[in-house]
């Protein structure tokens, strides 16, 4: 026999109690590119719980520019559903009353106006790439490289062409990286970097070139000679010249705070009535993809396991994966997702990626007429089955491209003992098998996983809550039922035939009955634990199979592993999954694994 | 969750007067005709270019109204009361020309195309006729739709990096577009192409661009006399009941109807996802319930 397996992580088990804030109830705010998601908590019997939830689109352009108004919206539901008043003449009461009008504060958590994108320059930005990813890792932020023209191309086709997609582009700020050696070599100069800098920001802030061209904000992370050469070279043309620690492994903070502190300022302070929102908070909004990194790093550091949160969003494709020993692994897309984003993953993936999900015969027209549809009607949703697979297929796809991203680090963790999906087209999904494909397709995860699914849609804006009570997270997460336990799936990897024994599966369940299972490779077989049951899980692959502790090890869990609503899933389809060239073979490979997890096929 | 229709700018696709200042910009190196205080016709050249033979170019105001700004080659600002038709997509700049339809009866590949018209055509507009329509000097076309396919052959562009405002290596367009109902296969709204028919030969003003990130759609500007009065906008686009909407999406696109009520509970609408939604009734009399996104309020 090999070695024990623990499977019993779940998330809403055994939490520690905390110590009580002061405050009674909070309103967590997702502020998202399409919808505005809110939930009111309160304390009952010393715990937050979720007591309600609403959404409302998010009212950031005409014919209602003015964020607030999507938000009292969501606000006035809340309100019927509750019986309890939070606004007077549009003002949220604050704190809440002895009548139990109002609430004592609000988190904000946003992914509006899409990240910050940042120009990226300076003799240190290849050579310290690594260490730049890992400092802004996990904020909502889009690195950018300034093209290295030469000063002398000044004005040349080639610049104008390179200045058009820089103002494409949309630029917050320009970052420098100073010299990895100080004072030694280095590919270019902090003097040549300067002077090019200084032409670059002369020419995005002309205001013939475009009608909302201003001056950017420049972060040196250097030496304090790198910082003075900068800020003498952009004197007059930058906003602003901040000067931050050079970049090593032990120093990634500094620049990390510096870029923190202008996601605000830059992408949302000229939102329409974005005042009127910020008023409402105590606390600095936080970015979605942020608020989720400090939901998954909450969790793993409680549970002590290995967690990833996934989130699909219209616009954007964030993941945050943490570990049981304190790393954190993002990795985000913030401009693709299955909405306004669908049109960059149609660019990036290819349609030929996306229709090999199709279990159908669509063409690339049709696929790029849903597309573009998705981008004109930013609120639209699927409404056929053919649409809904469609997005789907745009979901799997930029989940893999968020896991390809640059600066990327979550693909290689091994094993992703809780995967969270949250984001509209996973917790909207109209059966939960649905979800767990998405994931199961685009993260392959290897050896023994939990799927949670969060159908309150509230994991990223319950991250944001931590800055006014740390609590409030933890209660609700554990407490209510806004996760979804879809079930334990043990992912067997192996090189074998289709179609050849892989793995015998076993359950053993309380009352003594016994369920074996014979798996075939390439196949997805899901056994009968429901939510709310337990049993033993005894795995028993062949030699060339893996199901986590290495080729051909059985493993029988220590402990009793948790139903969910689809059971136990055991996924045979190999690692990497490919699917068959041939339309026919494809198409009847994808409705026997969704007849395996209990979907209906045409 | 917001029962209105939020997807035009100005609240709903088409409004019947509306006070407006729009740039009317320039080809570079225009002359500018106009100075600020100038009152112009829609018909008005307010900028001439050099043309090959010498002769003057002349560009046309495309909007009437007062001059309110110049900027020296570069454009004008004008303030006017007009008619606004938004599309849903569209391609191509801003151009001014009289609305003209196509002779009936005859071939697309034969029919004479009027040059420096905005073509109304209210079908499906296929990829010959903007061909042919560019290259007989036609300045723009108005149809209910173009299959993607067709449209990006005529731009020569990935729609979806005009959509996403990326720079693309494809000349400008020669032609704007603007489509009524979007991509694929859709009929033109009777009321948007009767009242389309009845500006034909008057100069209108004509923009293809397309933002949706922005909410910025394609519009046609129908200048309306002096002192008509204009309604506040954006007008009212609440889906209350009683409103008169349009389907814009899925099963049911183009039809229209009323709404009779709205959920206060989200529906499992179309492939079982829950969203908002209203019971409608259609003018064929039938009732559905459909999600409040794929609903436009027309009236």
């Amino acid at each position: 026999m090999g070695g024990a397996i623990s499977t019993s992580t779940r998330v809403g088990d055994g939490a520690e109690r905390r110590p009580t804030a002061t405050t009674r109830s909070l309103l967590i705010v997702d502020c998202g590119s399409v919808f505005t998601k809110v939930a009111l908590l309160g304390k009952i019997e010393d715990r937050y719980r979720l007591i309600a939830r609403a959404q409302a689109p998010t009212t950031v352009t005409p014919p209602l520019a003015d964020l607030t108004a999507g938000l009292h919206e969501a606000l006035a539901a809340i309100e019927r559903a509750t019986g309890r008043a939070l606004l007077r003449n549009g003002q949220l009461l604050t704190p809440e009353r002895d009548d139990g009008a109002g609430v004592d504060g609000l988190a904000l958590a946003t992914s509006v106006n899409g990240p910050l994108r940042v120009l990226a320059t300076g003799p240190g930005r290849d050579a310290l790439a690594g260490l730049v990813q890992l400092s802004v890792g996990g904020l909502f932020i889009q690195l950018e490289a300034l093209p290295s023209l030469p000063v002398q191309a000044t004005g040349t086709p080639e610049w104008q062409q390179a200045l058009a997609q820089l103002r494409a582009f949309q630029p917050h700020a320009l970052l420098v990286v100073g010299s990895p050696f100080a004072g030694g070599r280095s590919p270019g100069s902090i003097e040549e970097t300067a002077a090019l800098s200084a032409r670059w920001l002369d020419s995005l802030g002309d205001p013939l070139g475009g009608d909302e061209q201003r001056s950017l904000p420049v972060i040196v992370c250097g030496s304090p000679a790198d910082a003075s050469v900068m800020s003498a070279a952009v004197q007059g043309r930058a906003s602003t010249v901040q000067a931050v620690e050079a970049l090593s492994p032990s120093t990634l903070s500094p620049l990390n705070r510096a870029v923190s502190a202008l996601y605000e300022g830059a992408v949302l302070r000229d939102l329409p009535n974005y005042a009127g929102l910020r008023a409402l908070s105590k606390v600095p909004p936080a970015a979605t993809i942020t608020a989720l990194a400090g939901m998954v790093r909450y969790l793993a550091q409680h549970f002590q396991t290995n967690v990833v949160g996934v989130d699909v969003g219209a616009s954007a494709t964030s993941l945050a994966g943490a570990t049981a020993r304190g790393e954190f692994l993002p990795a985000v897309q913030p401009s693709a997702g299955v909405g306004p984003g669908a049109g960059a993953v149609l660019r990036a993936a290819g349609a030929p990626a996306i229709l090999r999900w199709i279990s159908g015969p669509v063409s690339e027209d049709e696929l790029r007429e849903y597309v573009l549809t998705r981008m004109l009607r930013r609120r639209s949703l699927p409404a056929t089955g053919r649409e809904l697979e469609l997005e789907h297929a745009l979901a799997r796809e930029t989940i893999g491209l968020a896991l390809r991203a640059p600066g990327a680090r979550l693909a290689g963790l091994h094993p992703m003992d809780v995967v969270l999906g949250t984001g509209g087209v996973l917790a909207n999904a109209p059966h939960p098998a649905l979800a767990a494909l998405i994931l199961l397709d685009a993260l392959q995860p290897r050896g023994i996983t939990s799927l949670v699914l969060d159908t309150a849609h509230l994991s990223g804006a319950l991250g944001s809550v931590a800055g006014l009570d740390p609590s409030a997270a933890a209660d609700v997460a554990e407490g209510d039922a806004v996760l979804l336990q879809l079930g334990t799936v043990v992912s067997a990897v192996g090189n074998l035939p289709e179609g050849e024994p892989a793995l015998q599966a076993v359950l053993e369940y309380p009352d003594g009955r016994r369920h074996i299972e014979e798996v075939a490779q390439g196949t997805l077989v899901r056994l009968p634990l429901p939510a709310g049951e337990q049993a033993l899980l005894g795995l028993y692959p062949v030699p060339s199979v893996d199901v986590g502790l290495g080729p051909g090890q059985q493993a029988r869990a220590s402990e009793p592993v948790e139903g969910g609503a689809l059971g136990l899933i055991v996924d045979a389809r190999g690692r990497p999954l490919v699917l068959p060239a041939a339309d026919d073979e494809r198409i009847a490979r994808l409705a026997a694994w969704r007849r395996a997890l209990g979907l209906e096929t045409a | 969750m917001v029962a209105a229709a939020l997807e035009f700018p100005l609240g709903r696709p088409y409004v019947p007067a509306a006070t407006l200042r729009r740039l009317r910009t320039f080809p570079p190196g225009a002359t500018t005709l106009v100075s600020v205080g100038a009152q112009v016709r829609a018909d008005q050249p307010i900028a001439e270019l050099a043309g090959a033979g010498g002769a003057p170019l002349p560009v046309l105001a495309g909007m009437a109204g007062a001059v309110v700004g110049v900027a020296v080659g570069h454009g004008v600002a004008i303030e006017g009361t007009a008619a606004v038709l938004q599309g849903v997509v569209g391609i191509g700049g801003q151009v001014a020309g009289p609305l003209a339809m196509l002779a009936r009866g005859e071939s697309l590949a034969v029919v004479p195309i009027p040059r420096g018209a905005i073509i109304l055509f209210p079908q499906q507009v296929p990829l010959m006729l903007l061909q042919r329509a560019a290259a007989a000097g036609a300045v723009g076309v108005v149809a209910p739709c173009a299959s993607v396919r067709e449209l990006e052959a005529f731009a020569r562009a990935d729609l979806s990096v005009l959509l996403d405002g990326l720079p693309t290596t494809a000349p400008p367009s020669p032609l704007s577009v603007l489509l009524t109902e979007g991509l694929g296969s859709a009929a033109m709204a009777r009321s948007t192409y009767q009242l389309l028919a009845e500006r034909l030969g008057d100069t209108v003003l004509l923009s293809g661009a397309t933002e949706p990130r922005r909410n910025i759609r394609p519009e046609v500007l129908l200048s309306l006399p002096a002192g008509v009065a204009a309604a506040p906008i954006p007008l009212d686009c609440r889906l209350t009941e009683g409103a008169r909407v349009a389907v814009a999406t899925g099963p049911g696109r183009g039809a229209r109807g009323e709404v009779l009520h709205v959920f206060a509970r989200q529906q499992f609408t179309g492939p079982g996802v829950l969203a908002p939604a209203a019971n409608i009734r259609l003018e064929d009399g039938s009732q559905v319930t459909l999600p409040l996104h794929a609903l436009d309020r027309v009236e």
